[in-house]
């Protein structure tokens, strides 16, 4: 071997490491991928805590809206599984074979919040100022925060609308709005007093019926994962964090997806 | 395109001008403070101070990412905070989710695209010509409007184009104050977002490619513009 050559040699040896040293551990093929919902995030990363003691498998988490998701799945972003706010869309992906298992793992409940004021259904169908919910067009939250206030004819002022749950709730805590229709899951993860929210009876809105995919290329762990979200101890869990799951909602008939 | 998006349309437009005029009013004035500021020699130490204070405040907007300015906007807009508060006393409405909340916010992010090439064409200019005119006896208001106007035309027309442009342009900040309200705070690029996360892509083609378009053929005028002109003053 030429010295030329062993300097060629050398170089590539020195460019893998540095490339090794470079690529985020996230690269790595034995990691679970899961982009989820604004507004499950918190409470994943508490089921991913304990499968990741349970497994010794790391999982990463990308947020983002459901519609966001669905583009990035659809141009082939490497995730294993979706947590959607929605089954429209899990529902489309998997109409067009991108999925091999699809399934509801929450239903979302949705609250009136005034900051400071007692909240009853009073309050709300008395409401008058700036309103935040989620936009309705394609959150699935603000669609239900939209039949709730037709159905209970509540007129605001102003009605404005977040791009998801996530932003309807900031409106509000920043003060810019007065009181908002936001997720259960939201006021228990800050635990805000009781007394400044109500919740609304789920029969006044559609189910906020929220699905999971698998994706065709998935790791084989995704379905370790599934298996530990519908675990008793999880769905516990998953109720606590303000979320209705099959077992605890009493809408009948229920829709379970593909495997249902 | 549809009805809202053509209300998304007129609004933008809207918004870019209305933003346009309050910098060239406001920004006119600090991009000639500044650029006068570098050029003297014998300036007082609070003077060097000042600009060397506010010739990076007025550059922030670029390297800022626009949630930065969007988060700090929405934090002073609350009726629980000063601002929030003064402007709900005067006119009895929010800031946030407004139309002047948003000349606001696009007023902060385009100031640099408006002052910077404004201060450029300023310090260039040759003093001798201002000098003369005032030993002519030509008021101050008059060598501006009548001699350095004129002599900065190049400069006046990129910053308003620039900032025109930058504005219908804008979406981080829109989307963390505006509430998305047709008519009041549903501009162009959120009317696109919404179309795509509602997975309309037919409607989120035409405004994205409208968008393309017109950025391109403004980003043409104006190198064609800035060519010409500086062949111009060349020649002359």
């Amino acid at each position: 071997m030429t010295s030329s050559n062993g300097w060629i040699r050398h170089r590539l040896l020195l460019a893998g490491v540095l490339i090794h040293l470079f690529v985020h551990p996230s690269c790595y093929a034995d990691n679970l991928r899961i982009g989820v919902a604004a507004n499950f995030r918190s409470t994943l990363e508490q089921i991913i805590t304990g499968f990741e003691r349970e497994h010794h498998i790391r999982v990463d988490v990308s947020t983002a809206s459901t519609g966001a998701l669905f583009a990035q799945v659809k141009s082939g972003a490497p995730f294993d599984i979706i947590f959607a706010a929605d089954r429209l869309r899990p529902a489309l992906l998997e109409s067009q074979g991108y999925t091999r298992l699809r399934r509801t793992y929450a239903y979302g409940q949705l609250v009136f919040w005034t900051p400071g004021q007692p909240a009853d259904e009073r309050a709300l169908k008395q409401y008058k100022g700036t309103l935040a919910i989620a936009n309705p067009r394609h959150a699935p939250y603000g669609k239900a925060a939209l039949d709730t206030l037709k159905l209970m004819q509540v007129k605001p002022d102003r009605l404005v609308y977040g791009t998801n749950i996530a932003q309807a709730f900031n409106f509000v805590r920043t003060g810019n709005a007065r009181a908002g229709l936001v997720a259960l899951s939201q006021v228990r993860y800050l635990n805000l007093p009781a007394s400044e929210f109500w919740l609304i009876p789920p029969e006044s809105h559609e189910p906020i019926e929220q699905q999971l995919i698998v994706l065709e290329g998935a790791s084989t762990k995704a379905e370790l994962f599934v298996a530990y979200t519908f675990d008793p101890g999880t769905t516990r869990l998953i109720e606590q964090s303000g979320y209705l799951t099959a077992k605890t909602i009493s809408l009948a008939p229920l829709e379970t997806g593909a495997d249902g | 395109m549809m009805d809202s998006d053509l209300i998304s349309l007129w609004l933008t437009l809207k918004l870019a001008g209305v933003t346009t005029l309050v910098l060239i009013v406001l920004g006119t004035p600090l991009a000639w403070w500044l650029s006068q500021n570098s050029l003297s020699r014998e300036r007082g130490l609070l003077r060097k101070i000042l600009q060397n204070i506010i010739e990076p405040l007025v550059a922030l907007p670029i390297v800022l990412p626009p949630t930065v300015v969007g988060f700090y906007l929405l934090l002073a807009f609350s009726p629980d905070s000063l601002p929030g508060e003064l402007w709900q006393s005067a006119t009895g409405t929010t800031l946030a989710f407004s139309f002047y909340g948003l000349v606001l916010g696009s007023v902060i992010y385009s100031l640099p695209f408006y002052v910077q090439p404004l201060q450029v064409a300023f310090s260039s200019l040759q003093r001798e010509l201002i000098e003369a005119a005032a030993t002519l006896g030509a008021s101050p208001l008059d060598r501006f409007f009548s001699l350095i106007v004129p002599l900065c035309r190049r400069g006046f027309i990129i910053a308003i184009c620039l900032s025109f442009a930058h504005t219908v342009g804008e979406f981080g900040i829109v989307l963390m104050i505006g509430g998305n309200l047709p008519g009041e705070t549903r501009v162009l690029s959120i009317a696109l977002f919404d179309h795509v996360e509602a997975l309309d892509y037919g409607k989120a083609h035409v405004l994205a490619g409208g968008l393309l378009v017109f950025s391109f053929v403004t980003l043409l005028l104006l190198y064609a513009v800035d060519r010409r002109w500086q062949n111009g003053t060349r020649t002359t």
